[in-house]
């Protein structure tokens, strides 16, 4: 797998979509941002002034000051200081629902797609009939059952999520699939398992890039929305949908009591923005039709 | 299907693709039924309900046998499904509280509001489709136009700022949408009502922010579906031809370019379902969304679990996304010939 990875390294600096993509100022912007949220998340507890979930009690209702950047909550909680912790929940989202929506959808895909005939047949169906369920609605049943939590909405949005990347897969599969090399392969013996670990699978590293980072996004969405309905992450964590959530029966409150709904919101379209970014500029610069 | 000769052409399509409903039914039924059978205990699911969280062992026994869940669970799904066999008090099973059947409309009681669920949902669905048909509308409009001027006017200020809005609408939470619409001009300018359903102008927040959060990733399919007609032969031909800039545009490049759009539109309205139940909740629309969230399971506001509410609104969201894929296929169908002969797909 390393191997792959170090191979298709090596290719894509050489490559015009390299080239392309560095010169997109959406890929930068988009780069600048994802790297920030990762350090931020990474480094939470000395970015953070404050215990997250520490109560001021005497401070409560504050308006942004040095003490406070952006002022406390109704129980005198830091808000920046739990914004900033908010970043670990939208990353750990995010990259866990990718790892295992890829992980479950990328071997369906290749096996459909290499296999052909009737798996490919059960499994497509199967990927149709996921697709054309509101995954919401799934994972709200999936809660339902085994009530919420962090690591129960990933698997509840991973049930439906994963057909995407199956379908991608099979359609890179047999793409690839009547090209001469992979007949070469075959011809000198080369086992099916690494014909498609050698050979396919690199070759649709890109598209799958692509789409990881055009899902990434997505997931975070969503699962702030599960949180946003108390399906997911529970308060008082600081995720921004169970923070926004909470604000809501404040809503009508004076000063500084809409700051607790406007920066949430601008954390969750700063994160989701930074990653659309780079999934646009990706998706530009590895479809050649698209480049200039 | 070898020995039924069915009529070919569009109706025959649409006559095969509706007989393909069936099995899609029971699907979606076992899926259903098996939730239930999930929850380790029904019995324990109908006292929740009653709002006995912590029953006795005498209290389940009791319900077990008056709901017949004591029963093997394969009677269990074929009396859920069509009724029979019906109640057999012998066994202690309580003709009342037995279900009369899926296929007769039963969806089991709601003991939280103490009234059947069909009664609920009846009274629900018709404002859940009123806002998502609404929303449709906005997103349909915004989305097109945006997506067209952008394609047309492609790499000036105008296409920039087109794209721009539309990925910053791609990318904001459509509940914070709504909240903040309820902030800005519900309670700071008074302009309009944020919460509940009581007229048509209840419906224009919601809708807005229901339809805007869709209007963005249709206007960017849009641009590039046109983007890809504009650079294709027969555009290049009818200019060649002489015609008018406007009739190259509106009669060639426009309906070819809509095709995969609408399509599309018709694919992603499971995320239309998805997105009116986070909408309803933060409007507090009284739909299937709020219905579900709030009455079935209990949070955001609601209080108590109501298995039945969950079981029937599942299905009904499950029963919607099904017809939303069937009219997408005739849709389809529709505008591409090659699917309707059988020989494409």
């Amino acid at each position: 797998m390393l191997g792959i990875i170090r191979g298709y390294l090596r290719g894509l600096r050489r490559s015009p979509a390299f080239r392309y993509f560095k010169r997109d100022i959406r890929a930068k912007v988009g780069f600048a941002i994802v790297l920030t949220v990762v350090f931020t998340a990474i480094f939470a507890s000395f970015i953070a002034p404050h215990d997250p979930l520490e109560m001021h009690l005497e401070e409560t209702r504050q308006g942004p000051s040095w003490k406070y950047l952006m002022g406390t909550d109704w129980a005198g909680r830091d808000l920046f200081s739990r914004i900033i912790y908010g970043t670990r929940y939208a990353l750990t989202i995010g990259i866990l629902l990718i790892v295992i929506q890829a992980s479950i959808g990328v071997p369906l895909g290749l096996l459909a797609g290499y296999r052909g005939g009737k798996v490919d047949n059960l499994i497509m169906r199967l990927v149709d009939a996921t697709l054309a369920m509101p995954g919401l609605i799934i994972a709200l049943a999936f809660v339902a059952l085994f009530g919420p939590g962090l690591y129960k909405i990933i698997i509840a949005l991973a049930i439906t999520g994963w057909a995407g990347y199956a379908r991608l897969m099979r359609g890179q599969t047999l793409a690839v699939k009547g090209e001469t090399y992979i007949e070469a392969a075959k011809s000198i013996g080369e086992k099916d398992r690494t014909i498609v670990t050698r050979y396919v699978l690199p070759n649709s590293i890109s598209p799958l890039i692509v789409l990881m980072t055009m899902t990434f996004p997505a997931a975070i969405l969503i699962a702030s929305a599960m949180s946003f309905l108390g399906l997911g992450v529970m308060p008082p964590e600081p995720e921004w949908g169970a923070m926004l959530m909470q604000t809501r029966a404040y809503m009508a409150d004076p000063w500084p009591a809409p700051l607790w709904t406007i920066f949430p919101g601008i954390a969750i379209i700063v994160v989701v923005l930074g990653f659309n970014f780079l999934g646009d500029a990706l998706r530009d610069a590895f479809d050649p039709r698209l480049r200039e | 299907m070898q020995f039924i000769r069915l009529p070919g052409g569009m109706y025959g399509f649409i006559i095969k693709r509706l007989l393909l409903l069936i099995p899609i039914f029971f699907a979606v039924s076992i899926v259903v039924f098996t939730l239930l059978q999930l929850t380790g205990d029904p019995a324990r699911q109908v006292l929740m309900a009653q709002g006995i969280l912590e029953p006795s062992a005498e209290q389940l026994e009791a319900v077990r046998y008056q709901y017949g869940y004591h029963r093997p669970v394969y009677i269990q799904y074929i009396r859920w499904l069509t009724g029979y066999p019906s109640a057999d008090p012998s066994q202690g099973e309580d003709p009342r509280v037995m279900t009369s059947g899926l296929l007769r409309g039963d969806l089991g009681f709601s003991h939280k509001f103490s009234r059947p669920v069909r009664d609920l949902m009846i009274e629900k669905i018709p404002n859940t489709l009123i806002l998502m048909s609404a929303a449709f509308m906005v997103s349909l409009t915004m989305g097109l136009l945006l997506g067209v001027i952008s394609a047309l006017r492609r790499k000036t200020w105008v296409d920039y700022s087109g794209m721009g809005l539309a990925l910053f609408g791609v990318s904001i939470p459509n509940f914070w949408q709504g909240m903040m619409a309820i902030l800005i001009f519900s309670i700071w300018l008074g302009w309009l009502p944020g919460e509940g359903y009581y007229g048509l102008k209840w419906l224009i927040l919601p809708a807005l922010t229901l339809g805007t959060a869709q209007a963005g990733s249709l206007a960017r399919m849009t641009r590039s579906s046109m983007l890809d007609v504009l650079r294709q032969d027969f555009i290049r031909t009818a200019r060649a031809k002489g015609l008018k800039e406007r009739a190259v545009i509106y009669t060639h490049a426009l309906k070819n370019a809509i095709i995969p759009v609408v399509t599309l539109l018709f694919l992603r309205l499971p995320y239309l379902f998805g997105g009116t139940v986070i909408i309803e909740v933060v409007f507090k629309w009284p739909g299937m969304g709020t219905l579900l969230v709030w009455g079935g399971m209990g949070v955001a506001g609601g209080s108590g679990k109501d298995w039945f509410i969950i079981q029937g609104g599942v299905l009904m969201f499950l029963v919607l996304a099904v017809l939303a894929n069937l009219l997408c296929d005739i849709a389809y169908a529709y505008l591409n010939p090659k699917i309707r002969y059988g020989e494409g797909g």
